[in-house]
């Protein structure tokens, strides 16, 4: 009982940690804000910034696996 | 057959065709449609296919088909932010739904005001809260109607004119509104998320090869453009200071209010089970992917009128939002404007149906019968929904009329008004007794007031968002509020 309210303890810690990973990319946003170079023709900021959300998604896929092993964090 | 009756005819053989079957499914299996909670909930009985559809093309409506082309077109890089403040609610969503889906389920709450009114023991905020939560979905049920407005002006090829069009769309929504409960609507929007899936990725991966050649072409024209754009134009492939500092408190602030719009919560509330609701945040979250070919398709129509193929100036408003349309009708046949007219149509009056059936209920349930009477009829309720739905829908017209807005901008000021629950909803259900009902009704209304004046007349200082804005005065007025009631109570008592 003890090790399932700690596993959805540690959970909520885990997707505070990927909620915040999903806004670090901003500060990659500063560095990439240019036209160019360009990746597969697109400007690099386009890219990045389509990378970014193709990233969030794939952490909510992560989430989704982790809640799934852990059972939900709610009873 | 003329190019116009095609689209034309299409798009409206697609309507009759859904609602009838809506119409039948809803006599057949929901014979006690009257009763309050089938209108409202639909009996907590959609599944996984049904609500992930359901939500696709409830979310997803005028707002992704033409206002994300409109501003890819009209004002370049941001679109991203509207993409990812998206894709990010969908993160929170898949942390904060299950936990509220759990509460809606133990405490039987129908609405979002019934949440308020449970949390803070106090019908008045339930009432505030479905009044204004109400007023502030007018904005997007008007970029519901306008959107409407430009499929059928684009698809009838300019033989409607603008005002015709939208007094049709009116119509068209309001019929479905009428038809039918949350359950026709999951049908029908479950159909419009097939097809709009196909046609927005078909359209946004074939419209700059077929225009073009290519992506990387796109991007040569659209460089040339960007440094001798018309007067007026506000074109750009990288972001100014002003633009990062609205893009980083529109994705910080954004995501909160997203699952809070009333008819979110009553498609979460209606949800079979948690499990269905995590598995459609993942699921979901490919319709967000989807707005990446939105974005593309925005691009070619602006590099479409750079290279004088398009006539229409799309840089400017409102043309900015016919993008989709118009790139759509330069290349593809008219069946397929057809198509792709019918798909997002059909979503958008499924949208503004859905949210036009909440704020009715909201209204009837949570602010006439709690506050004014308590003892009125099942009967008197629906027909009271019915009333301020009817009251709503003709606001919303008449804004869309005189005072048309750039469609994504009408959403996000939706947006900003809606976020201004979140503080009281969140410190309400765990931070218990932190905020007083009048300093969550103080933080809230100042919060609202807020967003209202800085869109009005400020012009969104610093760049800022205007949800932001109304955050930073919401919460602490809400404390300090708080705090005095607190202490006021204590020496009383």
């Amino acid at each position: 009982m003890a090790s399932i309210a700690g596993g959805k303890k540690n959970a909520w810690k885990l997707y505070i940690i990927l909620l915040v990973l999903a806004y670090i990319p901003f500060l990659g946003l500063l560095l990439s804000n240019s036209a160019e170079p360009r990746i597969a023709g697109i400007p690099l900021v386009w890219f990045y910034s389509m990378v970014w959300v193709l990233f969030v998604f794939t952490l909510i896929v992560i989430v989704y696996f982790i809640d799934r092993k852990v059972g939900g964090i709610i009873e | 057959m003329n190019e116009e009756y095609i689209a034309i005819s299409i798009i409206f053989g697609w309507l009759a065709l859904t609602a009838g079957i809506g119409a039948i499914l809803t006599r057949k299996r929901f014979s006690k449609y009257s009763s309050v909670e089938s209108w409202f909930v639909a009996g907590r009985s959609l599944g996984l296919i049904v609500l992930w559809l359901s939500l696709g093309a409830n979310i997803y409506s005028a707002y992704t088909f033409l206002g994300l082309p409109g501003l890819a077109a009209r004002e370049g890089v941001k679109a991203w932010g509207i993409t990812l403040y998206g894709m990010i609610s969908f993160l929170i969503g898949f942390i904060i739904i299950p936990v509220i889906w759990s509460h809606a389920r133990k405490h039987r709450w129908l609405t979002i005001a019934d949440a308020f009114e449970d949390l803070y023991d106090s019908k008045l905020l339930g009432a505030f809260v479905a009044i204004t939560g109400a007023l502030w979905s007018i904005p997007y049920i008007q970029l519901q109607i306008q959107g409407i407005g430009y499929i059928i002006e684009a698809a009838t090829y300019g033989h409607i004119d603008p005002l015709s069009a939208k007094l049709l769309a009116f119509t068209l929504i309001a019929v479905f509104t009428i038809v039918g409960g949350l359950m026709s609507v999951a049908f029908i929007n479950m159909l419009q998320g097939a097809i709009m899936l196909i046609s927005i990725w078909t359209i946004g991966i074939l419209a700059p090869i077929i225009a073009f050649g290519g992506i990387d072409k796109l991007f040569n024209i659209l460089s040339n453009y960007a440094t001798s754009q018309p007067e007026g134009g506000v074109f750009r492939l990288t972001f100014t200071a002003k633009d990062l500092s609205w893009m980083i408190t529109l994705i910080a602030v954004a995501p909160l209010a997203f699952w809070l719009w009333p008819n979110r919560v009553q498609n979460i509330f209606g949800a079979r089970d948690v499990n269905t609701v995590k598995r459609n945040m993942v699921l979901v979250g490919i319709y967000q992917v989807s707005q990446i070919p939105a974005i593309l398709v925005g691009l070619t129509a602006i590099a479409l009128f750079a290279t004088g193929t398009l006539s229409i100036p799309v840089y400017k408003k409102p043309e900015s939002d016919y993008a989709f349309m118009l790139v759509t009708r330069q290349l593809f046949p008219p069946w397929i404007v057809g198509l792709v007219g019918a798909g997002a149509l059909a979503a958008s009056i499924s949208t503004a149906a859905a949210i036009l059936h909440v704020v009715g209920a909201l209204f009837s349930r949570n602010a006439y019968q709690r506050v004014f009477k308590p003892k009125a009829s099942e009967r008197e309720l629906v027909m009271l929904a019915r009333v301020f739905t009817a009251i709503i829908a003709v606001a919303s017209l008449v804004l869309a009329i005189y005072a048309p807005g750039i469609l994504i901008y009408l959403l996000l000021v939706g947006y900003a008004g809606i976020v201004q629950f979140f503080p009281a909803y969140v410190l309400g259900t765990w931070r218990k007794g932190l905020l007083t009902k009048y300093g969550a009704l103080t933080g809230m209304a100042a919060g609202m007031l807020t967003v209202a004046i800085v869109k009005t007349f400020l012009g969104r200082p610093l760049g800022f968002y205007e949800g932001f804005w109304g955050l930073l005065v919401n919460v602490p007025l809400a404390l300090l509020v708080s705090y005095i009631e607190k202490k006021l109570s204590r020496r009383q008592g």
